[in-house]
């Protein structure tokens, strides 16, 4: 097949950039503001296509070792829930070893983690563990972020982009 | 011949909140009670999107020919309107610009006066659903306090136009200043130095002057409830319709969300003073004259609230809408003034106090609430094609993650 998702951003871009915003320059101002964020959404996908399925591939590693924590430390507190996290957990790993899921295979364990790992967070409010579990969500969170942040670089909103690691890096890490 | 389901058609049906059904809608009105008004804008979202119909763009002569119908049935005599066309900005709202041509309140058929007017309607969902009804009211509420557009008419259950709208007056002004003209939103808009001092006077005067506003006016908000001094009940509520969005709208969850929640309910402060709170208050919500640095409107009241002054204050002064000056080191909040100066100035033009405690209180609660909207609604919209500004509302997710992280640095620093 000669035809590469990739091309067709690439030309589609090269349209809009060179020809049809230049042309907009007298049309309404919600006009050209929409031309510019299509450019900037074909561009987003243009830069993060190559890398998606490594991207969501590191997500799920990620929050698989980050949920497993979280039912370690509720188990106590919420055995059925702690049990269901594993049982998430499992499937996540499964996915891993699939050859053929796709990335939206992968987001679809890790929002259930995140669903599980929230509904933790709820149900122990109140007990012993409350702060522990608050502070693990922080940090795990706070370790997360620069990836989440990096990967949305594309759209030029970040104000430290320069603190972030490449997408190479994120994309590359803990490799299963 | 039968499709294949692919990888993405599965992540979308695996979506609870994608077409809820009542037991859904029911479950999450039930564990966050909120204010009358709120939950029956926020039930008609979910019960919109339950029904499966996809947003369809009403076109200009249907919003027109609503607007048409609406006016006279109100006036009791024809009218007509002419040089309608979309008017740009904002994230959420639909808005046309038109001429009335009419006779004016009690006048009759003849159309001698012509008024420029501004119809604002909603798209099937929005990032701030909010109430049209209600902000009818607070237009009203603030006439000759500072400068908002005049309300006209408010369609609030959509009678005549195809989502419910209001018709205000148009304002003169600019949003953007031509020395920073590009910022979408006017998220960290740049006045210049020139204008900026002129501007940043009126703004800390009119937040003052709204804060303040005589609580006989409240009688305007009549779907609104009123707080009692010395009660945290109502912050409860609008924490609570803050997660309530959270709920209905998040594509996944962020589960510091529930930390913050968790924290936001247990230490939520009593109000020592009810204000008027525009809920917006910030850079690139009020329209201005260039030439004179006179600020002639402030937009964008669908998110007023009566509640506690600390709300407005962390807002505007909030890192997402600041800029560092060209000395290249004072943080300039909302493009105005270093946050010091501007409480400072607030407590002088207010009389009222400013307290550090209540300060990051509602740090913490506008941080939460820009998750909600940037991470939750904002989201939700895109993805489920809902909106006119479907690619204006997917690119602003881009700064929801660096303010997740500023939220998280702040509440590690503050509360946990």
């Amino acid at each position: 097949m000669i035809q590469l998702t990739d091309t067709q951003l690439q030309v589609a871009l090269r349209a809009l950039n060179d020809v049809i915003a230049p042309a907009l320059q007298e049309s309404d101002s919600h006009v050209i503001e929409q031309a510019h964020l299509v450019i900037a959404t074909l561009e987003f996908a243009k830069q993060r296509l190559p890398h998606t399925r490594r991207f969501y591939r590191q997500e799920l590693l990620y929050f698989i070792d980050y949920a497993s924590e979280v039912a370690a430390l509720v188990a106590a507190e919420a055995d059925i829930l702690a049990e269901e996290i594993s049982d998430q957990c499992r499937i996540g790993q499964e996915e891993l070893q699939r050859p053929e899921a796709e990335a939206e295979d992968y987001v679809i364990v890790v929002r259930r983690l995140r669903e599980l790992i929230s509904s933790a967070v709820e149900r122990t409010a109140g007990s012993a563990i409350e702060a522990e579990l608050s502070r693990l969500v922080l940090e795990r969170l706070k370790r997360f972020l620069p990836h989440q942040r990096t990967w949305l670089l594309p759209f030029g909103l970040d104000p430290a982009p320069d603190d972030l690691p490449a997408v190479d890096q994120i994309v590359e890490l803990q490799q299963s | 011949m039968t499709q294949e389901k692919t990888a993405i058609d599965h992540l979308k049906a695996s979506d609870p909140r994608g077409a809820p059904d009542e037991a859904f809608i029911e479950s999450i009105r039930a564990r966050y009670p909120t204010e009358k008004e709120v939950d029956l804008v926020l039930s008609g979202k979910m019960r919109r999107r339950g029904s499966g119909q996809p947003y369809v763009q009403p076109r200009l002569e249907e919003l027109v020919e609503g607007a048409v119908k609406l006016i006279e049935s109100d006036l009791g005599y024809e009218v007509s309107i002419t040089d309608a066309k979309w008017l740009s900005g904002g994230a959420s709202k639909l808005q046309v610009l038109f001429t009335l041509n009419w006779s004016g309140f009690g006048g009759a058929a003849g159309q001698t006066e012509s008024t420029r007017l501004v119809l604002r309607t909603e798209p099937a969902a929005s990032i701030t659903e909010s109430s049209r009804r209600r902000e009818f009211q607070v237009l009203r509420a603030v006439e000759g306090v500072l400068p908002a557009p005049r309300p006209y008419w408010v369609d609030a259950a959509s009678e005549y136009l195809p989502y419910p709208g209001i018709i205000y007056e148009f304002c003169r002004g600019v949003a953007k200043p031509s020395v920073d003209p590009g910022k979408v939103s006017g998220l960290g808009q740049n006045y210049g130095p020139e204008l900026r001092p002129r501007l940043a006077s009126q703004f800390v005067d009119m937040l003052a002057a709204l804060h303040t506003i005589d609580p006989e006016r409240f009688t305007h908000l009549e779907n609104f409830e009123i707080p009692r001094t010395g009660s945290n009940e109502a912050v409860i509520k609008q924490v609570n319709a803050m997660r309530r969005v959270w709920e209905e709208d998040r594509l996944e969850d962020e589960p510091i969300m529930e930390v913050v929640y968790q924290w936001l309910i247990r230490n939520a402060p009593p109000i020592d003073h009810v204000s008027l709170v525009h809920g917006d208050y910030r850079n690139g919500n009020f329209l201005f004259d260039e030439a004179t640095g006179e600020i002639t409107t402030w937009l964008d009241w669908e998110g007023a609230v009566l509640g506690d002054r600390h709300r407005d204050l962390t807002y505007a002064t909030m890192r997402s809408f600041a800029h560092v000056a060209e000395d290249g080191k004072t943080l300039l909040s909302s493009g105005m003034m270093p946050t010091d100066e501007m409480f400072a100035a607030y407590e002088k033009a207010s009389g009222l106090k400013v307290d550090p405690e209540r300060l990051i209180y509602y740090t913490i609660f506008n941080m939460y609430i820009l998750m909600v909207l940037i991470l939750g609604a904002a989201a939700r919209c895109s993805f489920g094609g809902q909106t006119h500004q479907d690619v204006l509302t997917n690119y602003l997710t881009g700064v929801g993650y660096p303010t997740l992280a500023e939220m998280c640095d702040y509440f590690e620093m503050h509360a946990i």
